[in-house]
């Protein structure tokens, strides 16, 4: 098979701006909400920006290997979504509140 | 010219779904924009050549795990919440502008790059030769990560233990309530500390 | 003898460590029994080493075993016995037992009194080892060891503050004369290459070194001599260390510690003899002290401090005899003095005890009757130390003033004869103050008055009877027999100063009759001004009111050191303490520890214990990472 650029209709490089774009979405998010469930949402999209430079790459590269890697991201995120949910429930349980700047126990 | 367009489309939508889920005071508002971001993004993967991919996003991700996320929502009824302050002061400030200076960055990192490959994608043609897309990510899967394959099973496996764990009520109270003295857990509506 | 030498000083200690170990909770009100019989056996010893060491011609050394070696520095633990240390020994622990016995009565109910036994044994282990040195480090030891003991017990009644500064002040004192006699031992270790006394004095009698050096040792030695047995300008100690109890007094500031001067330098006759010029120092200063402690005797109120004076003065004689070379008188006068003022102290612990614990003889007066045993054997003793025939203290005395006068040291004769005037006179003031005219007491004491009890009389008495027949063991002339039984340890001094055996003269008769007279009327100025003339001291105070006051306050030496050395050396120590301790070395500390603080203030704030601060110094350092990476 020949490479030719036209065969490669979307740049690379558009996904990395998106990736960046939506990876910083989620980075304000993780470092402003108070909510414990925005930010486990705001993890998440931070994965899915990985996830679209990983697929955008793979195809690049005309790789599977970046697929893969996708479907081991969905898997930890599949894993801390459910470690991250008993979390709060446990801590819902305990302290009536979901914001996360209320549990200083350890504070200096 | 069609998928760039379309990528467009979708990157724009990709992008709305995320503020959104950042930005909502309900977090149940928030998780329904996380989704769209997600079906979103199983759309670029299916411009992308990803259709394995894609589907896996929608079930599992979109599906499977958002549907937890809403039962657990559900279950905590957290509509209190949404009275009370949703961001931190002032690292909100902080954090919005060093984000759009890392974009800044990001950016001229990226206008200054150029990308050249050998290749441009996955013809038709090798894709047919190997038996489908899905066969080469198996084979791809199966042949090359199978340690990592496995890492992540076990880790799934030990995720789902940990959660059943952390949320099973012990005998005679929760092992965790004892540990945290009621009397000093503060009430719903306190008044946030400054940050 | 070579079995059982080891055992005098070993039977002591054994009693002070088991007194002190079990003396609390186990034998307490019987702590005495074990330091009394320890003290019987070795008293028991050392007569059997007198008798066997008799006529010997070589002193018989034991060597125990290597103490350490350092190169050529050799120190055994060994012990000489010869007739000097057999004397010594037989009048350290002798006096010591007949204390030891003394005490039991008392000390008798005291809450201290196993501590007291305790100590008082390791002090006669001590001054035991101190006499039984083969070699000037062990003496050293010794030397050092009876210190610590007069300091423990000089401060027994360590409650009263007074105790504990005599012990301090008998302490600090004591380190000046003991530095003197450091330097001393070691430059004698640096000149001869040995510490052993009969290799040095070989060395030294041959001829071997130079008189300076000798000159230079003889009175670094001596100034340990001045501070131990309280020789003007370091005698400040010694009345103030009567604030111990009295057997300590007794046996450790009249009989034995305080003559541990007087045996070293007597120790060290060659080396003193050898040096020329030093003897005259040693004379001088010991003729100088008799008189000027004597002055001040006169004036005390404290029937024991009047005891402590009389005490600087009888060594100050005993030093005169050594200036003269007489070593063998000086000894003599050395034990007589042991008995007499053992007993003299004793009858005043006995006079104390029957008034209740009242040292001040402006309120005794009339005791003669009341409490005669006591009376009888404390004027045995006055007489004794007045120098009266034929008490002990008139031939030992007598003695010494005989052989001053045949060197030709005719001053130093009349300064000696003046002090004698004087000592028989405070004596005897001491006596009729105490048991003559009418009874001065307090109320309370009045009728609390007793004799004292079979363990302090019987002590007194054997005493008194010493203290009366002492004397005829140095008859002057051939026929002294400690004279005659001393001879080998003195023979190669005598022989270096050309000292030959003299044969008495008529001018002996006569000076002995002349200081008999002189004692006798310093008795009867004492018995005309304080029994027939009561008022009279009063006016002659009056009249010779500056006088007075500068011999009450002693001269004033105390606070001439006050205001100098002791000043100097406080005022120093407060500068440094500020200056430098405080300033430098706790600023120091203190600042490394405040740094610390404040950087923990502030870093105590970037904990706030937000999970999402700490993200965002993540985020920050991945911002500068980026940057610095990217745009370098």
């Amino acid at each position: 098979m020949e490479p030719t650029s036209a065969t490669m209709p979307i740049p690379v490089d558009w996904y990395l701006y998106l990736s960046a774009v939506l990876f910083l979405i989620g980075a304000v998010g993780v470092l402003t909400r108070r909510n414990l469930f925005i930010i486990l949402f705001s993890i998440e999209l931070m994965m899915n920006a990985v996830n679209l430079n990983l697929v955008g790459f793979s195809r690049f590269h005309e790789d599977m290997l970046g697929h893969n890697f996708v479907l081991f991201t969905m898997a930890i995120a599949a894993a801390e979504a459910a470690v991250g949910l008993a979390i709060a429930v446990a801590l819902f349980r305990n302290r009536q509140t979901l914001m996360v700047d209320l549990f200083t126990r350890m504070k200096g | 010219m069609v998928e760039k367009i379309l990528f467009v489309i979708f990157a724009v939508l990709t992008i709305i779904g995320g503020l959104g889920t950042v930005t909502r005071r309900n977090i149940v508002h928030g998780l329904l924009f996380l989704v769209f971001t997600f079906l979103n993004v199983a759309a670029i993967f299916f411009l992308s050549q990803a259709y394995f991919l894609a589907v896996v996003q929608i079930l599992v991700y979109a599906g499977a795990i958002m549907v937890l996320f809403v039962f657990v929502i559900m279950f905590l009824n957290l509509r209190t919440f949404q009275q009370q302050e949703q961001t931190h002061r002032r690292q909100r400030w902080v954090a919005l502008g060093l984000a759009v200076l890392v974009l800044v960055e990001f950016v001229a990192i990226f206008a200054g790059m150029t990308f050249t490959s050998a290749r441009a994608g996955f013809s038709p043609d090798m894709v047919e030769q190997s038996g489908g897309f899905t066969r080469v990510f198996a084979w791809s899967l199966f042949e090359r990560t199978l340690l990592p394959l496995e890492v992540a099973s076990a880790v799934l496996l030990v995720a789902m233990v940990g959660a059943i764990l952390l949320v099973k009520k012990e005998k005679g109270g929760d092992v965790a309530t004892q540990a945290w003295d009621p009397e000093e857990a503060p009430p719903a509506n306190v008044r946030d500390e400054e940050v | 003898m070579e079995g059982y030498i080891w055992l005098i000083p070993v039977l002591p200690l054994a009693a002070f460590v088991i007194t002190l170990l079990f003396g609390k909770w186990w034998i307490k009100e019987h702590a005495h029994w074990l330091p009394i019989l320890a003290m019987a056996g070795s008293f028991g010893l050392s007569l059997a080493a007198f008798v066997q060491i008799r006529g010997a011609e070589e002193p018989v050394v034991v060597e125990l075993w290597r103490w350490f070696s350092v190169g050529s520095f050799q120190v055994p633990l060994g012990m000489q016995v010869d007739q000097l240390s057999s004397v010594m020994l037989l009048v350290v622990s002798g006096v010591g037992l007949v204390i030891f016995i003394y005490s039991k009565g008392y000390m008798h109910g005291d809450t201290g009194y196993y501590r007291f036994y305790a100590y008082m044994s390791l002090f006669a282990f001590s001054m035991l080892m101190l006499v039984l040195a083969n070699n000037y480090l062990l003496l050293y030891f010794g030397w050092e060891a009876v210190g610590l003991c007069s300091y423990y017990l000089i401060g027994y009644y360590y409650h009263k503050p007074e105790a504990a500064a005599a012990g301090k002040k008998a302490f600090i004192v004591n380190r000046v004369g003991d530095f003197g006699f450091g330097l001393g031992v070691m430059l004698v270790f640096v000149t001869f290459g040995t510490l052993d006394y009969l290799k040095v004095f070989e060395l030294a009698e041959a001829g071997a070194v130079a008189e300076t050096t000798l000159i230079g040792i003889t009175l670094l030695l001596f100034m340990g001599a001045m501070g131990k047995s309280a020789q003007f300008p370091l005698h400040v100690w010694l009345p103030d260390a009567m604030e111990g109890p009295t057997p300590v007094s007794a046996l450790i500031h009249a009989a034995t510690m305080v003559t541990a001067g007087v045996y070293m330098v007597a120790r060290s006759a060659v080396l003193f003899a050898s040096a020329p010029g030093v003897l005259l120092v040693v004379g001088g200063i010991g003729t100088f002290t008799a008189i000027f402690a004597a002055v001040i005797g006169i004036c005390q109120k404290d029937i024991k401090r009047v005891l402590a004076y009389s005490t600087v003065s009888q060594l100050g004689y005993m030093f005169m005899a050594l200036g003269v070379g007489a070593w063998a008188i000086a000894i003599f006068h050395l034990v007589t003095h042991a008995f007499f003022k053992a007993l003299l102290f004793l009858g005043a612990g006995s006079v104390i005890h029957a008034l209740g614990g009242e040292q001040n003889m402006d309120k005794m007066g009339g005791l003669r009757k009341r409490i005669p045993a006591t009376y009888y054997t404390l004027v045995a003793g006055a007489l004794a130390l007045s120098g009266i025939f034929p008490f002990a203290g008139f031939w030992s005395k007598d003695d010494i003033l005989g052989a001053v006068w045949r060197d030709g040291k005719y001053l130093l004769w009349a300064v000696g004869l003046v002090a004698a005037f004087i000592t028989a006179f405070y004596t005897f003031r001491m006596i009729f103050l105490t048991f003559f005219g009418k009874s001065r007491l307090d109320e309370d004491t009045e009728h609390h008055v007793h004799e004292s009890p079979w363990s302090m009389l019987v002590p007194l008495i054997v005493l008194a009877v010493a203290s009366t027949l002492g004397g005829f063991l140095g008859l002057p002339g051939k026929l002294g027999l400690i004279q005659h039984f001393l001879e080998p340890v003195f023979a190669p001094a005598d022989h270096i100063l050309g000292l030959h055996e003299y044969s008495l003269a008529a001018s002996d008769y006569v000076l002995m009759v002349v200081s008999v007279i002189v004692a006798m009327l310093g008795i009867v100025l004492a018995w005309y001004m304080y029994v027939r003339r009561v008022d009279l001291p009063l006016k002659v105070g009056a009249r010779l009111q500056p006088a007075y006051r500068v011999v009450y306050n002693k001269f004033y030496v105390d606070e001439f050191y006050a205001a100098t050395f002791v000043r100097v050396a406080v005022d120093g120590s407060t500068w440094v303490w500020h200056r430098f301790d405080e300033a430098v070395i706790d600023g120091a500390a203190h600042g490394l520890a405040r740094l610390w603080q404040v950087l923990g203030h502030a870093g105590r704030r970037l904990q706030t214990g937000k999970v999402q601060h700490y993200l965002l110094g993540i985020f920050v350092g991945l911002f500068v990472i980026v940057t610095v990476v990217v745009f370098r």
